[in-house]
């Protein structure tokens, strides 16, 4: 990987999702753990998205992605913080370099999909 | 008695049938280690495919369990077991995915999504979770959507090119 691509995979002003929350994501809300899906979205996503900033969000490196943590920070985005999924696929880029993890690239704007048809 | 070739008459014996000799051991040999490397592609591609509908049903099995009854002491345990099958079967489809052509990919991708959403979405890890029948059925319904899928690019794999 040519150092630019690092830089952006994982270097300043991306969430390297396994380094900067956990490699081991679970649970939808806080009352289900430490390293929900809700703590992810308030305590390090939306901040990131509220300043303006667009959100280079790695995967790479977490052990895997349970959907009930992944659609409450897509579809919380949507539901709790009102942004549009047109906006949150604008605005946030889900990217890995592990085939086995693109399945999560895919759901991601799926979920922000479905919360708006909800 | 017979009358043997003199030493002229060998080297030209050797030219005439050694060359001829010489060419079809290598284009031989060259074919064979042809023959040997497709034959060995083919079965890494049979153990990927096997592995992945192997994997698939284990991982509808697990989760379907998991969704017919409400929480209890056992489901952090089932939810490790569940989380390192659907690693097996996401790694096994994105093998299977390599190989395969182009036109079965949508129909994977679609299929897998769908169950790894089934099979951990909703209330899964949460601690009041209730039991899901209707994430049962559509558990099953993905699972066998996939293994349909995967079934369907192999047999199209080995019917449209030799693997």
């Amino acid at each position: 990987m040519s150092e630019a691509a690092r830089s952006v995979m994982g270097g300043e002003g991306a969430i390297l999702l396994a380094r900067d929350f956990s490699p081991y994501p679970a649970g939808r809300y806080r009352k289900d753990g430490p390293y929900s899906g809700e703590a992810f979205r308030d305590d390090l996503l939306w901040p990131r998205l509220a300043d303006g900033h667009r959100v280079l969000l790695n995967i790479d490196g977490v052990a895997g992605l349970p959907s009930s943590f992944w659609e409450e920070v897509f579809g919380g985005l949507v539901r709790r913080h009102n942004l549009t999924p047109d906006a949150v696929r604008k605005r946030i880029s889900v990217l890995t370099t592990d085939k086995a993890l693109e399945p999560f690239a895919r759901l991601a704007f799926k979920f922000a999909e479905e919360a708006q048809q909800k | 008695m017979i009358d043997l070739p003199s030493a002229h008459g060998w080297l030209t014996l050797l030219g005439q049938l050694g060359v001829p000799a010489l060419v079809a051991a290598g284009v031989t040999f060259l074919l064979n280690r042809r023959l040997e490397r497709l034959r060995g592609r083919r079965e890494l591609n049979t153990r990927v495919f096997d592995s992945a509908r192997d994997n698939i049903r284990d991982l509808a099995r697990l989760t379907s369990a998991y969704w017919s009854h409400d929480r209890s002491p056992a489901d952090p345990e089932d939810e490790t077991k569940i989380l390192m099958i659907e690693s097996d079967v996401r790694v096994d489809v994105a093998a299977v995915l390599e190989f395969a052509l182009p036109e079965a990919k949508d129909e994977i991708e679609s299929a897998i999504d769908d169950l790894i959403e089934a099979g951990t979405g909703g209330d899964y890890q949460s601690i009041d979770r209730k039991a899901d029948i209707g994430r049962v059925r559509r558990i099953a319904g993905a699972a066998a959507r996939l293994r349909g899928a995967l079934l369907k690019a192999r047999r199209n794999l080995i019917e449209k090119r030799v693997t």
